[in-house]
């Protein structure tokens, strides 16, 4: 499902005193099946970009369109946008609230309206790794951070989401658990084609997994493009306090001391590859 | 040299209810911390870190074994306002450590609760504000500052507080890369300058590849303790505790897998870059 913005913009409490900018004008279009990373300073935008993206808040001018439709226009429910758009909000597991796994998960889908729940859940589950039989009637709350926010996760994706936006969903995890978290949601992307949205502070996390990247900056798109085109801006992205990859980073050394190395490369396998060949050839 | 910290023998279990079993948390773990060292505590999700920040700060109590924060007992319950006033604890979010509605008043409130005459509080306030770089933020609101600069304060809170050791438990996971420096620095400098005994506990290896020593917690037992360089070439031992070693070490790590014989214990870029030219010449 292709997501688009036009001259979208959010004024929070909007004609008095405290207005505050938000969002400012807006533009961008995500296509079908891609993988977009979001980057920005704490306050630059991404939290109130990305409820606009399932009509949590709505723009105080502009539009959003799924698939080409305004989701705030005329005669669209709440509903569905929230069916077609999921969104995993930081710290999901925080918001598990049912007795058994199995429950927690068919919440949404219910809500839904869908049938076959049980199917649904057990796909869900298996999506993102945890063992229906054995999972399913144990208590959410005993389980680790990881398989806590699998569950989380897996309670949006049996609202059967056509784009999945994800706020942090690697943070507090131990190394592994990142990891474990990032093969699960680069399969996910894989096996349904899902459009999928990914908010990171991490520069190394981002890297490895999106297909482009937009940069926010004081409520504005600063940047919209190729992930290796966003890493070449090194400068902007110091000026707006981010960051590029350490990979990155360990190329450009290498540069500078006269290694003859491709740095327009930042994903860690491709930048050992490209490490070891230099060495090698030499 | 004297100790900041002495765990010894220490035990520790959470109730989960009527009926259920206890989780065993800490389980017979033992080990030190010198005064004015700076020590990282790693583990799973689940391995103990924080249960050991919590006992340290005398919020929790070992079941049995003892914990010693300067000589002295937590389980002694005169000691605990000396403990906690010597040993100040940082959390995860910065935004459930602010207590006040202005800045300075934030950073007012421990020291004040500690019965620090007021002709003195204004000085302390100024230079623990100066110390981690947010004195012009002082007639601030809490809501106008940045995730590392909220963070930078609640430690400006405990440094007011004239600490001998600072425990933070993953100060740095939800700042964004500016805050995470911010944060980082700051904690560095006040070992340095102020000799200030750290704990740190993260995710996050780069965070500790210069620390003195690093604590790993593994189901609640203390697995190993080394110094950064020793661990962290530790690769597969590393991963099998659910932990990877800092991005330099693994693209070491993989370079000796391919063949190219290059220093395993390499912990930053700078220095992958340095063995590397060293490995053409």
């Amino acid at each position: 499902m292709s997501v688009k913005g036009i001259n979208l913009s959010h004024t929070y409490a909007l004609h008095s005193i405290f207005a505050f900018d938000a969002l400012k004008d807006i533009n961008f279009e995500i296509n079908d099946g891609e993988f977009i990373g979001i980057i920005g300073h704490t306050g630059s935008g991404k939290s109130t970009f990305i409820q606009h993206l399932n009509r949590l808040l709505s723009p105080t001018a502009g539009h959003v369109l799924l698939d080409g439709v305004d989701i705030n226009g005329d005669g669209i429910m709440m509903k569905d946008v929230v069916k077609k758009v999921g969104v995993v909000f930081q710290y999901p597991e925080y918001q598990l609230f049912e007795d058994t796994i199995y429950k927690d998960i068919a919440f949404g889908a219910k809500n839904m309206g869908y049938e076959d729940i049980e199917g649904i859940v057990k796909e869900s589950m298996e999506l993102v790794g945890l063992d229906f039989e054995y999972y399913k009637d144990k208590a959410p709350f005993n389980l680790s951070g990881g398989q806590k926010r699998r569950v989380a996760i897996a309670g949006v994706l049996a609202m059967k989401p056509s784009v999945l936006i994800l706020d942090e969903p690697a943070s507090g995890l131990d190394p592994i658990g990142r990891e474990e978290i990032f093969e699960n949601i680069k399969t996910l992307h894989k096996k349904k084609n899902l459009t999928t949205i990914l908010v990171s502070h991490s520069m190394n996390d981002i890297s490895n997994i999106a297909d482009r990247i937009m940069v926010f900056n004081e409520g504005k798109l600063e940047m919209f493009d190729e992930t290796k085109n966003v890493f070449n801006n090194i400068k902007m992205l110091g000026n707006i306090g981010l960051d590029i990859p350490e990979s990155k980073k360990l190329l450009l050394l290498l540069k500078e001391r006269g290694f003859d190395v491709d740095t327009d490369l930042y994903k860690e396998d491709d930048v050992i590859n490209e490490v070891v060949r230099v060495l090698k050839k030499g | 040299m004297e100790n900041m910290i002495s765990i010894q023998n220490v035990s520790f279990k959470y109730r989960t209810g009527e009926g259920m079993e206890d989780v065993l948390a800490l389980d017979n773990v033992s080990f030190d911390v010198k005064k004015g060292d700076f020590v990282g505590i790693i583990g799973h999700n689940g391995s103990g870190k924080s249960t050991i920040a919590k006992l340290l700060n005398a919020i929790y109590f070992p079941l049995s074994g003892d914990v010693l924060i300067s000589g002295m007992n937590t389980k002694d319950e005169e000691n605990i306002w000396k403990i906690r006033q010597k040993a100040g604890m940082i959390f995860q979010n910065p935004d459930n450590q602010m207590v006040a509605t202005i800045v300075e008043e934030d950073v007012a409130f421990g020291p004040e609760n500690l019965g620090v005459p007021h002709a003195d509080l204004r000085g302390r306030v100024d230079e623990a504000l100066n110390m981690v770089g947010m004195y012009e933020y002082k007639d601030k609101k809490p809501h106008e500052l940045s995730g590392g600069q909220k963070q930078r304060i609640a430690i400006a809170g405990i440094l007011a507080m004239e600490p001998e050791c600072i425990i933070l438990d993953e100060p740095t996971a939800m700042l964004d890369p500016k805050g995470r420096v911010e944060v980082l620095n700051t904690i560095k400098r006040l070992n340095k300058e102020k000799n200030t005994t750290v704990v740190l506990i993260t995710h996050y290896m780069d965070e500790i590849v210069d620390c003195d020593n690093i604590f790993i917690m593994n189901n609640g037992k203390l697995e190993y303790d080394g110094k950064p360089k020793d661990v962290f070439k530790q690769v597969e031992f590393l991963r099998k505790l659910r932990l990877e070693p800092p991005f330099a070490t693994r693209v070491s790590y993989e370079m000796n897998k391919s063949g190219i014989n290059i220093k395993d214990d390499v912990l930053t870029i700078d220095e992958l870059a340095e063995e590397i030219c060293q490995l053409k010449v």
